[in-house]
């Protein structure tokens, strides 16, 4: 039955979408905790190791949409399957409120669209982190991203987010264990 | 303690010259004496730069996790030259988040369709290779309409004023 486990409802039409889900595996870097983390893929930037393998250690994508691998020459990275009840159970999204209270509703192109959907207070700059956080994970885990810039930062997503009826793409780094932190609320409308 | 021992601060008072605060992480990287312990920290805010700096044993609490046998070996095998390249202390960055900055040489933008002048946002705090990441407006929208953050060179940037987003 394990293999149901993986079909996904993934598109407004009603289509489904079978999600194999994989884990990106660079040897020697633990998940957790992430203070141990990031002291190994300091010392492995320090011996040359690839920034890039070593940020996408440990993360969650559908075999459909994941990063080119072998990333590189000699690359030792591996994917490790697993089920989509692993990447349900560990998806967190994190939104920082300064997302919105300074940069949305102050940079002036941002601004302008925010408020014309009648977000400015910090109530609102609550409700968007909330709702945000929210919209990312049920997206993600149903396999509904793009990949946009990997560097040796990560692995940035495009997620389509939905406020009122207005529908766009907000940004997101993706990080270890179905971890997503947002780096651009607005990224464009979708097409 | 031993060496490659991890460890965590757990006092910042006298150790704040290096940046190095209270539930910091490091390595033990050498065993001077007794009393103090040469400890390796990497900066939070920027990937790849350290300090070597001696702390009291009695600052200091072992942690139960452990380095991987393959990196101990790696590091073993490097730590005179990586004890070597230490820097005194921490450097600070130049931009922090959301920070707006101005860019003042386009040559490796210009694919992401930015010029000289352009405005933008420093997306978050952390220096990776010596590049912060930068959300531009105006930069070319990819085949999806989507606009998405660049890493930056730090050179390649100044801080902007509010003012000139307007």
């Amino acid at each position: 039955m394990a293999i149901f486990n993986n079909i996904i409802l993934a598109a407004d039409d009603d289509n489904i979408i079978y999600n194999e889900w994989i884990e990106w595996n660079h040897f020697g870097i633990p998940n957790k905790p992430e203070w141990l983390r990031i002291i190994l893929r300091n010392f492995y930037a320090l011996f040359g190791h690839c920034l890039i393998c070593t940020a996408l250690d440990g993360c969650y994508f559908v075999t459909r949409i994941m990063p080119e691998l072998p990333q590189h020459k000699n690359c030792h990275c591996k994917k490790l399957y697993i089920g989509f009840e692993k990447v349900k159970h560990n998806a967190k999204a994190a939104c920082d409120i300064e997302k919105f209270t300074k940069y949305a509703f102050i940079d002036s192109n941002k601004k302008k669209l925010f408020n014309s959907w009648g977000y400015s207070s910090v109530e609102d700059a609550f409700y968007l982190q909330r709702e945000y956080c929210k919209q990312a994970i049920s997206q993600y885990v149903k396999g509904n991203y793009k990949l946009k810039n990997l560097d040796n930062r990560g692995q940035r997503l495009a997620i389509p987010t939905c406020l009122g009826s207005k529908w766009f793409y907000s940004g997101w780094m993706l990080c270890p264990e179905g971890k997503l932190k947002n780096a651009t609320p607005f990224g464009g409308w979708i097409k | 303690m031993n060496i490659l021992d991890l460890v965590q601060v757990k006092n910042d008072k006298s150790y704040r010259q290096f940046g190095i605060f209270d539930g910091m992480r490091g390595v033990v990287v050498d065993k001077n004496d007794t009393t103090e312990i040469d400890v390796l920290f990497f900066n939070p805010a920027k990937i790849g730069e350290y300090v070597v700096a001696k702390i009291s044993r009695d600052d200091l609490i072992v942690e139960k996790e452990e380095l991987p046998q393959k990196a101990k070996q790696e590091i073993l095998s490097q730590l005179d030259w990586i004890i070597k390249n230490a820097h005194a202390e921490f450097s600070q960055n130049k931009f922090k988040a959301y920070d707006n900055v101005q860019l003042v040489n386009d040559d490796k933008y210009k694919q992401y369709g930015l010029a000289v002048g352009d405005v933008g946002t420093v997306v978050d705090d952390v220096v990776v290779k010596d590049c912060v990441l930068v959300q531009f407006d105006n930069a070319k929208p990819d085949e999806d309409g989507f606009v998405d953050c660049i890493s930056v060179n730090i050179n390649d940037l100044i801080k902007a004023s509010k003012i000139d987003i307007s």
